[in-house]
């Protein structure tokens, strides 16, 4: 269990030591992860397959740090539109939404965008640390998965999925994560070249590939909900303090440290993502 | 929505579900199964995507039910409500926001310049939007430039974006 820690110390060293460039990158993909996550409309998960045309001549390392910050900055990001426009950059943000937007109405748009930040950075330390703790126990038994565990695991994933997004009502999860299912068997089936669902279109016979989906999916029905409303309100005013005072920090390190385990747990989950977890979290707060 | 149209939508949506549970499973049936080749049984094409569909089906069933037993079937669709749908503001809005975007995927995208399509589309959203259904903030000739303006730069930069960032070929 120490390999993990020994791993990620010698990973952090080497970054900060041996290759000082990789710094540029994370601040980049961060950036540009945050910017992301504030346009309602672009997901992280989205970002991230757009990200992924960019690092495929990058070395294997360098490319999952950036697909990393990418990621992370993005679900930050979203936190900033949320608080400010009551519009969620990411589903992931709608809680955030939920208690931002009336503290910004009332004039700490800066102490909730502050105590976002410090929030979202301790949690991803939490994260951090159980990644480095567990990854080595949960890869060696990952390593020993074969075609039966796999398709148990999908399986598990789409209930899970379906119970976790609609406890209410599970049977529209389940299957709306069949039709998932669904949507990959389009195009060439791997064994005998079949073309399904393809109804001679050459465009489909390569199946549909993640960003047209993710675009799809996510994308217009984002749009139609935005558009559904005539005028958003902006929330107008001078932001003061952004920097959270330490004492709210300490006032507050019960929620932080349950949030990032919750967030830890429910993220290790197959088909459950940062929404489940974000409510979860505010559930529990 | 309202809680109280939940089993209303399930009623519609089930039944459209239903019939596409239906059709794969036809549709899967009639795949190819290369017996003649000698191919083991259980890699027929249409195995898995039949097996789904048959899921989707029994799950869809199950909705229909429920709202049978809340009375979903009971829709109260009448020209009373039909005119306050169609009178609202937000349901304008997103039939607007639907058809336009029907018609720069289906009719433009592909069948012209991209850059066109996306430009054309662009600007009669905006124009649309912001003087057709929103107050009037701006002149029209104003409008008209800002539109303009707006809609080039984002043909061009989501195009350039796309195609030399994203390397995704554009249709």
């Amino acid at each position: 269990m120490i390999d993990g820690f020994l791993m990620f110390a010698k990973a952090l060293s080497g970054f900060l030591l041996e290759n000082p460039v990789t710094i540029l990158y994370v601040l980049g993909a961060t950036q540009v992860g945050i910017i992301v996550g504030m346009l309602p409309g672009l997901t992280a998960t989205m970002g991230v397959a757009l990200m992924t045309t960019l690092t495929f001549k990058m070395a294997p390392d360098v490319a999952v740090l950036i697909l990393v910050c990418m990621y992370v900055g993005a679900i930050y990001g979203g936190s900033r539109s949320a608080i400010l426009l009551n519009i969620p950059g990411t589903p992931a943000n709608a809680a955030t939404a939920v208690d931002g937007y009336p503290l910004a109405r009332q004039g700490l748009a800066g102490r909730a965008i502050g105590i976002a930040t410090t929030g979202s950075f301790l949690g991803s330390v939490i994260g951090l640390l159980m990644l480095a703790f567990f990854t080595p126990l949960i890869g060696n038994f990952a390593l020993k998965f074969k075609s039966f565990e796999f398709f148990w695991l999908a399986i598990f994933g789409i209930v899970i999925c379906g119970n976790l997004t609609a406890p209410k009502d599970p049977l529209k999860g389940w299957i709306a994560g069949f039709i998932g299912l669904l949507v990959a068997m389009i195009g060439m089936e791997p064994y005998h070249a079949y073309q399904r669902f393809s109804f001679g279109y050459m465009d489909l016979s390569g199946g549909i590939h993640l960003i047209p989906a993710m675009v799809g999916a996510f994308g217009f029905a984002e749009i139609i909900t935005v558009m559904k409303h005539p005028r958003m309100e902006v929330v107008k005013g001078k932001i003061n303090r952004i920097i959270p005072r330490i004492k709210d920090i300490v006032k507050y390190w019960r929620s932080i440290i349950r949030s990032g385990l919750v967030g830890t747990f429910v993220g290790a989950i197959p088909g459950v993502g940062e929404d489940i977890a974000a409510w979860t979290s505010y559930d529990l707060a | 929505m309202k809680p109280e149209n939940m089993p209303k939508a399930d009623f519609v949506v089930s039944i459209l579900l239903m019939a596409f549970g239906l059709w794969i499973v036809l549709h899967s049936w009639h795949m190819p199964r290369f017996e003649e080749l000698g191919a083991n049984p259980f890699s027929a094409p249409g195995i898995v995507p039949g097996l789904l569909g048959t899921i989707i089906f029994i799950l869809s069933l199950a909705v229909f039910t429920r709202s049978l037993r809340q009375k979903g079937y009971r829709m109260g669709i009448n020209r009373e409500t039909l005119k306050r749908f169609f009178y609202d503001v937000s349901s304008q809005r997103m039939l607007l926001t639907t058809v336009i975007c029907a018609i720069y995927g289906l009719a433009m995208i592909g069948n012209m310049n991209y850059y066109l399509a996306t430009f054309t589309f662009v600007i009669c959203f905006l124009l649309l939007f912001q003087y057709g259904l929103s107050e009037k903030t701006a002149a029209p000739g104003k409008l008209l430039i800002a539109s303009g303006v707006q809609a080039i730069l984002t043909a061009v930069i989501v195009g350039a974006v796309f195609r030399y960032l994203f390397l995704v070929e554009l249709p």
